[in-house]
């Protein structure tokens, strides 16, 4: 009796959230803004020929106009072609960026949480160590010996700094579950231990971790523009941030070139604040009080 | 009392743990990278002439920088010389102390972060209250939401660009970069510390408005949480004056969590400033950190990795240990936070 | 009701975006007029603190201001201007015109076989703590030298320099461990410079009592230039003229500032910023990019350059080339190389990279004019060779070598493509362009190059190891004729995984005996003062087995843009008038502020002098 109704209410939960979020305007709006940003990015990355996108294949330093829409720059760019390219690959890296760091944090805060122990306090002095230190200081470090990147190895090197967060909360969460007794009613019922993990403590982290993963990824875009700005990009590859580090290069401020910073900078804020009004849709979910009026 | 000294001791531990992990990786990151720190001095003599790869100028170096000895050999060195406040010559400096380098750097630093990070602190959990408490009520101040929002997702230095773009270049009002006036003499007299804060405005502000955002927007969720809690209600039925139910009740109990938040977020803010500061060319740490890892300069990076550790770290444990004993609810078993 | 919070919220973005757009669509300023006024008339140069001051702007801050040793390896001889205001030396060399300048000696003689060199100082030359400048203190720095091989230079003046002889006060006799000739050029083994600093004479009677020399701070630095090093912060070295220069009495004559300034003031946009609003003067090499430089134009009609026109810049010594990895397979293959150098379009890599503020080269030499009758003599050679853009020629390169192109449309052999690694410096903002440049033509020629950006140590071991296949864009110091064929020797040659001698001495590994022998005939000629047309005539003939085989082909000449700011300052050198090189970087700018001796000893070039006078 009891398996069955706990199976039922999980499924309705599992059920729940998914609508939930669904039915809050933040995420969706965010979502979509995301969305759209992306695709509009991937599309047009698909109608661009390898020829345009060398330097001199447009005239230097032309203001948006017909041929470009958004203008070249001092290397005979177009800005709207090489946006078709900076965009998915700064999404890439916050997307890799953050699966890793998720990933692994929720695995670390799992192991923490569920067995206890001194494997718990072995892990929670390292989660609390990597907490403490301020990890764009050593992934300048790390970038700037490890020249020569890649946005993939770029996003892992990122990644390996994102799982504190996660590891923390996801800690948190199953110490919380496990003292609510769903676990032990589980066990009671004869669920295996994989099946609880799977079955019970899941559904309810669903809503954390994809609060945590959106955070992730905001941080690890936030990172790699930092990092790319500084000159410790993937140099080889064009992201937002190593956009503005050619403009800043060739004095594009100065130059009065607006139309080649400003661009990636409004497409950084822009899908930020997507992702954030994501991160507070996930947050409004799992916290219903939050969705107050503004 | 016991309960609490354990904890104390599990911080201290964590202090500790944190300085030695994260001055291991310092030590040996840079000297597993494929390059020589003498490399970068050799580059630095011959960009103005001749050849240097000269043995005996090599050998002598590496002699004096104690670089020909094995690995092993050097870290254990380096710890002892750190226990005895010896943190070496910068290599690509040299004859420069590191400790004169940082300690000179180290006013601007302070001065940029802890007083924005303070300010912004203080000014954003302030309004944040107030917004969050007045819900609808607050009227126009609501606006600041969506502003803050907007403020917040904007990373530190991207914001620094439209500054100098706006303040320094289009409307000249501020200076472009640098800590202070050239010709200066730095020195406790008013015209310079005038100058001082008139080039600190533009980086300061760039941090301020950002953190700003942030610390306002958690503040004010976190108000609303709060304001459904039992003994809210409880305080609204016995007649209590709505104002110092907000800052008596509501106000302080969430400081907790927002000055925990402040201690997490102290490593963040560090990391920030660090490109703020390259932006304007500001001389703090950060900006020496930046070029000494260019250089190679294992000295002078460990140096000043080891001062941010340490002041990150040491101003979480200090949070960490004075937190439990202003909230008496906190149970030492460590909650793991939320 | 959060219809209205996202409405307000969108509304709010707008708002931001507009404001953005109307702020960065403002035409920028460009009448002179909303610059700070100029000083117009002839500024009354007794009130003005300012235009007493000379400011020099420097490309970064520094990273210590208590030492001023520029023996030690980590003091910035670049950029603090010690060498320039407070030392100097016992001849100059004059690039532009070709002039050995005497300075603090009057002349040099060698013996028969080149084995020695006598050196006459001059009289009356004091430090700045009145103690007499003598032979002495000549001696004393070279045994200093020897004595401590850890000193910058040390080694190079011990392996050329034998011993230092005192003759009587004023004459002191260098023995050579070898014959040498050339010995009066070699600044990093005998105190003359045509550039940054070399080996500097220092003060007996305050050295002998230092005991570790590489550690001395030297604070205050004695010297016998003109100016004393009046203040040192991490922004700014401020040096002050100073009453009891030698050569006021010596010469007649005092560098017409009175304090000048090496400052950082910021990143490109601040430079540019206060070069247009006269608060500097001139900013060091490296630092204005041709654009920035057009728009400091447009705000500031008193902001001159060494030509009024595109390409603005004056020649740097050092023309850039592409290297190739001679070891590496296939780029020990002449024709590889041709064909690859075939690929590259030098005209658009000056339009693109350098904003088209240099020119195409089509040798590894300075376009300076005493270098003409030499490259003259060769154009029939630069014709025939693979300088040019020529992808036909290209094309059938890579052909007869029997590479085909594959499906993506790149040069592969036998199913391998071709895919060499261009290595290339992250640190410089020049090499990040051009290598991008370089990197998209020859992609576009079907060679699916590799660009490989590293930085700092990691990138100079790269480089001396000889681990790339590609490397652009390297500069060609020193720029004189027999120094530069002198890289290409074998003589320098160590095998990859090595550290060669230098970047561009021969780190790509080019081994040809007729080569080098033709080398080392000129190397006879010239100790033999043989004449003009004899050395052109070697020259022809190394040249020949050069462009035939190709080592390393070149690129552009170097840009040195330097602008000078006329407001508060005029006389400066440029393309009409080139009496001097115009570099405030190098040890050689006190003779722009002070002037220097005509060649025939009988008058005096001028230095600059305030505006207006």
């Amino acid at each position: 009796m009891a398996v069955v109704s706990i199976q039922k209410n999980a499924g309705e939960r599992r059920q729940g959230v998914f609508w939930a979020l669904l039915r809050n305007h933040k995420f969706v709006i965010g979502s979509s803004i995301f969305l759209v940003l992306l695709l509009i990015a991937l599309i047009g990355g698909l109608t661009v020929d390898l020829a345009e996108r060398r330097s001199g294949a447009f005239p230097t330093r032309q203001p948006p106009g017909p041929e470009a829409i958004l203008g070249t720059t001092s290397l005979g760019q177009s800005v709207a072609i090489q946006m078709t390219e900076a965009i998915p690959n700064s999404v890439q890296v916050g997307l890799i960026a953050a699966l890793v760091g998720t990933l692994i944090g929720a695995f670390i805060g799992f192991t923490s949480g569920y067995f206890g122990g001194w494997v718990d306090a072995v892990l929670r002095i390292l989660i609390d160590v990597f907490l403490s230190v301020p990890s764009l200081l050593f992934l300048i470090l790390i970038a700037a010996l490890v020249r020569g990147v890649e946005v993939t190895t770029m996003a892992l090197i990122i990644g390996a700094f994102a799982w504190p967060s996660p590891a923390r909360q996801v800690r948190a969460q199953v110490l919380s579950l496990k003292e609510r007794g769903f676990v032990q009613v589980a066990r009671l019922s004869g669920m295996g231990g994989l099946e609880i993990i799977v079955r019970e403590l899941m559904p309810h982290m669903i809503q954390w971790l994809g609060a945590n993963f959106v955070n992730a990824f905001i941080a690890a875009v936030l990172a790699e523009s930092g990092l790319s700005i500084l000159g410790l990009g993937p140099q080889r590859e064009m992201t937002l941030g190593m956009m503005i580090y050619w403009a800043l290069s060739f004095s594009a401020v100065f130059q009065n070139l607006w139309w080649w910073w400003a661009t990636p900078v409004l497409a950084l804020m822009v899908l930020f604040l997507s992702l954030y009004l994501v991160h507070i849709g996930f947050d409004e979910v799992s916290n219903p009080r939050l969705q107050t009026e503004i | 009392m016991n309960a609490y000294l354990i904890y104390v001791a599990r911080r201290l531990v964590i202090l500790l743990a944190t300085v030695f992990i994260s001055m291991t990786v310092v030590f040996f990151v840079p000297r597993l990278v494929p390059g020589d720190p003498l490399g970068a001095i050799f580059a630095n003599m011959a960009s103005v002439g001749g050849s240097v790869n000269a043995p005996e100028l090599v050998a002598e170096y590496r002699l004096r920088f104690g670089l020909d000895r094995p690995m092993w050999e050097q870290y254990l060195s380096f710890w002892r010389e750190l226990l005895r406040g010896n943190l070496g010559f910068s290599i690509s400096n040299f004859p420069a102390e590191v400790s004169d380098m940082l300690l000179s750097a180290l006013p601007w630093t302070i001065g940029l972060l802890l007083v924005t990070t303070l300010l912004s602190w203080t000014l954003g959990s302030i309004i944040g209250a107030v917004v969050g408490w007045r819900g609808r009520q607050a009227g126009g101040w609501r606006l600041l939401v969506p502003v803050a929002l907007v403020l917040y997702t904007i990373p530190y230095y991207i914001l620094a660009i439209i500054l100098v773009f706006s303040f320094a270049f289009h409307w000249p009002i501020f200076p472009l970069s640098g800590a202070y006036s050239v010709g200066m003499q730095p020195g406790w007299n008013s015209a310079f510390i005038l100058d001082v804060l008139r080039h600190a405005i533009l980086p300061a502000l760039s941090i301020l408005l950002v953190s700003l955002g942030w610390w306002f927007l958690s503040m004010r969720s976190l108000i609303i949480t709060l304001k459904g809690e039992d003994y809210i209600l409880n305080a609204e039925a016995r007649g209590i004056f709505e104002r110092r139910i907000m800052w008596g009740y509501a106000f302080r109990n969430a400081l907790l969590p927002q000055a925990t938040g402040l201690a997490i977020s102290l490593g963040h803010i560090v990391g920030g400033a660090l490109i703020t500061e390259v932006i304007f060319a500001y001389p703090g740490v950060g900006y020496r950190i930046y070029n000494a890892i260019n250089s190679l300069d294992y000295p002078l990076i460990q140096g000043g990795v080891l001062l941010i550790i340490l002041s990150v770290a040491a101003a979480n444990f200090l949070i960490d240990i004075l937190y439990p004993l202003i909230d008496p609810r906190i149970r030492f078993e460590g909650t793991g936070g939320s | 009701m959060q219809h209205r919070t996202i409405h307000r919220l969108f509304f709010l973005l707008l708002l931001l975006l507009a404001l953005a757009v109307t702020v960065a669509c403002q035409p920028i300023v460009t009448t002179v007029e909303q610059a700070p006024a100029p000083a117009e008339e002839a500024a009354s140069a007794s009130d003005d603190p300012r235009a007493q001051t000379l400011n020099v702007a420097v490309s970064r801050p520094f990273a210590d201001p208590t030492s001023y040793n520029i023996y030690t390896p980590g003091f910035d001889r670049s950029r603090t201007g010690l060498g320039a205001m407070v030392h100097e030396y016992l001849f100059y060399l004059n690039l532009e015109t070709g002039d050995y300048i005497p300075w603090l000696a009057t002349g040099y003689e060698y013996n028969d076989d080149y084995t020695a060199i006598t050196v006459n100082l001059r009289e009356g030359v004091k430090w700045s703590d009145g103690e007499a400048f003598n032979a002495d203190d000549v001696v004393f720095t070279y045994q200093m030298l020897r004595d401590n091989p850890g000193m910058v230079w040390a080694n190079e003046a011990n392996q050329a320099v034998a011993s230092v002889e005192k003759i009587d006060d004023l004459t002191v006799q260098f023995n050579l461990t070898e014959p040498n000739p050339r010995l009066h050029l070699v600044r990093e083994a005998f105190p003359a410079v045509p550039v940054w600093s070399g080996i500097t004479i220092q003060p007996e009677h305050i050295w002998s009592q230092v005991d570790d020399p590489v550690a001395f701070k030297n604070d205050p630095p004695v010297g016998t230039g003109p100016y004393t090093l009046a203040n040192a912060t991490e922004s700014a070295f401020t040096y002050e003229r100073r009453d009891d220069w030698w050569g006021a009495e010596v010469f007649g004559v005092t560098p017409a500032p009175q304090t000048v300034n090496f400052m950082h003031v910021g990143p490109e946009t601040s430079v540019a910023l206060s070069l247009a609003a006269n608060e500097i003067d001139t900013p060091a090499i490296g630092i204005l990019s041709p654009g920035a430089f057009d728009s400091v134009k447009n705000r500031n009609d008193r902001v001159t350059a060494w030509l009024p026109e595109l390409p603005y810049a004056w020649y740097d010594p050092c023309p850039r080339a592409l290297m190739f990895q001679h070891e590496h397979e296939p780029w020990g293959d002449p024709n590889m190389r041709k064909a690859i150098s075939s690929l590259i379009d030098r005209d658009q890599i000056v339009a693109l990279a350098y904003e088209g503020a240099t020119t195409a080269a089509n040798t590894i030499w300075p376009a300076y004019s005493g270098l003409q009758p030499y490259v003259a003599s060769i154009s029939g050679i630069i014709n025939d060779s693979a300088v040019t853009y020529d992808p036909d020629k290209a094309e059938a390169l890579f052909t007869d070598a029997g590479y085909e192109k594959d499906g993506d449309g790149f040069w592969s052999l036998n199913g391998e493509r071709l895919a060499p690694a261009l290595l290339t410096n992250a640190d410089s903002a020049e090499n990040m362009k051009v290598a991008q440049v370089i990197a998209d033509q020859l992609e576009a020629g079907g060679v699916a190059v590799q660009l490989q950006p590293l930085s700092g140590s990691v990138q100079n071991t790269a480089l001396l190891e000889g681990s790339w296949d590609l490397y652009a864009p390297q500069p060609f110091c020193p720029g004189t004729i027999y120094e530069n064929m002198e890289l290409f020797h074998s003589k320098f040659y160590v095998p990859t995984g090595q550290s060669a001698p230098w970047y561009e001495r021969n780190s790509f590994r080019y081994q040809n005996p007729e080569y080098d022998a033709i080398v080392d005939e000129m190397l006879a000629a010239l100790g033999a003062g043989a004449d003009e047309a004899t050395l052109i005539d070697i020259y022809d003939r190394g040249m020949e087995i050069w462009y035939n085989d190709l080592p390393v082909t070149p690129l552009v000449q170097a840009p040195a843009l330097v602008p000078f700011n006329t407001t508060y300052w005029e006389g400066w050198p440029n393309a009409e008038d080139p009496w001097m090189m115009p570099v405030n970087w190098w040890a050689t700018m006190n003779l722009l502020l002070t002037g220097y001796p005509t060649p025939d000893g009988s008058g005096w070039v001028e230095g600059i002098h305030p505006a207006g006078q």
